[in-house]
């Protein structure tokens, strides 16, 4: 019988932090917004990303943990990438977010939530419950650009408001949206992630003119997960004393 | 990264019509083997180009400055022409 799985184990915790120095390292409203979405996970650890393996401007992706038995679980997006002929072994991968810093990410999130749509969130919020995988890209120009590919999603929440394209998702499953995406209201996470590593990259600029010009064409995380222009680095994560 | 003169052709716009992709002309394509520039809201000129309508049009053809990033053209500065 094949040994259970964890997602979390020794192996990716890099050892523990007390509530005043997580305070101390990204500042007390920071701590409190990502402390305050801490849940209880497996064993009553509380766990907090390691800041010290993420850098602004990567992208992070999340998905939730298999089951013990090492089969993935049911997730819609999940089912939508594997129609969409991803690669099955990255169609666990099932949301992604922009790292925009201080342990906090940028991201059109699901409407499961009364904060939908793009915002900014505390990456806590899901470390109870969501597996992450770091994205980094390695293009040599990226160090220079990373910061203004932050501030571009995080201006964009302020400066044009737009909804999680609800539609735009379940149009992936039946991989049908004939006139292109149209980002004016709405817009879905991995896509967003797209249109801001498109527009301030500019990374990923053929990608971003296929979603909105080109028929039946997405962006979903699965294809970042596969993309080789980016370096997949494992999360760790501190035990919060 | 150095910087480069580009010309070529408004083909795609972002919703709030700040930012656009340009596809470039042939001959600058065969010069510096990329295929696109990219204007982004920290490009200079574009207000220009955008008063009157409010966004930048698709089908205006511009030539600018960029700097010349690993998969397209960052433009720095646009003008019609």
């Amino acid at each position: 019988m094949a040994a259970a799985y964890h997602w979390v184990d020794a192996a990716n915790i890099s050892g523990s932090i007390s509530n005043k120095t997580l305070t101390a390292e990204i500042g007390k409203p920071a701590a409190n917004s990502a402390v305050g979405k801490l849940r209880f996970v497996s064993g009553a650890k509380r766990l907090i990303p390691s800041y010290e393996c993420m850098e602004i401007g990567d992208i992070i992706l999340s998905g939730y943990p298999k089951k013990k038995n090492g089969k993935d679980k049911w997730h819609p997006v999940r089912s939508s990438q594997i129609r969409q002929g991803c690669d099955a072994t990255s169609c666990r991968w099932t949301h992604a977010m922009l790292y925009v810093g201080e342990l906090h990410v940028i991201e059109s999130n699901k409407p499961t939530s009364l904060r939908t749509g793009v915002t900014l969130a505390p990456l806590t919020r899901d470390a109870h419950s969501r597996e992450f995988l770091i994205l980094r890209y390695k293009g040599e120009d990226f160090p220079a650009r990373r910061d203004d590919i932050a501030r571009y999603a995080l201006m964009s929440p302020y400066l044009t408001p737009r909804r999680y394209d609800v539609r735009g998702a379940m149009a992936s499953h039946f991989r049908w949206r004939p006139k292109g995406a149209d980002h004016s209201e709405r817009i879905f996470c991995s896509e967003f992630i797209l249109e801001c590593y498109g527009v301030q990259g500019p990374f990923l600029v053929k990608e971003f003119l296929a979603v909105t010009e080109g028929a039946n064409s997405f962006f979903l995380p699965a294809h970042l997960a596969v993309d080789d222009r980016f370096e997949k680095i494992a999360m760790r994560y501190f035990e919060l004393d | 990264m150095k910087q480069v003169s580009f010309a070529g052709t408004i083909r795609s716009t972002t919703r709030d019509g700040r930012s656009g992709v340009v596809a470039l002309d042939q001959n600058v394509r065969d010069a510096l083997g990329k295929e696109f520039a990219v204007i982004s809201p920290d490009t200079r000129g574009r207000i220009a180009l955008m008063n009157g309508v409010g966004q930048l049009q698709t089908g205006t053809h511009v030539q600018g400055t960029a700097v010349d990033g690993s998969e397209a053209l960052r433009a720095l500065s646009i003008k019609a022409g």
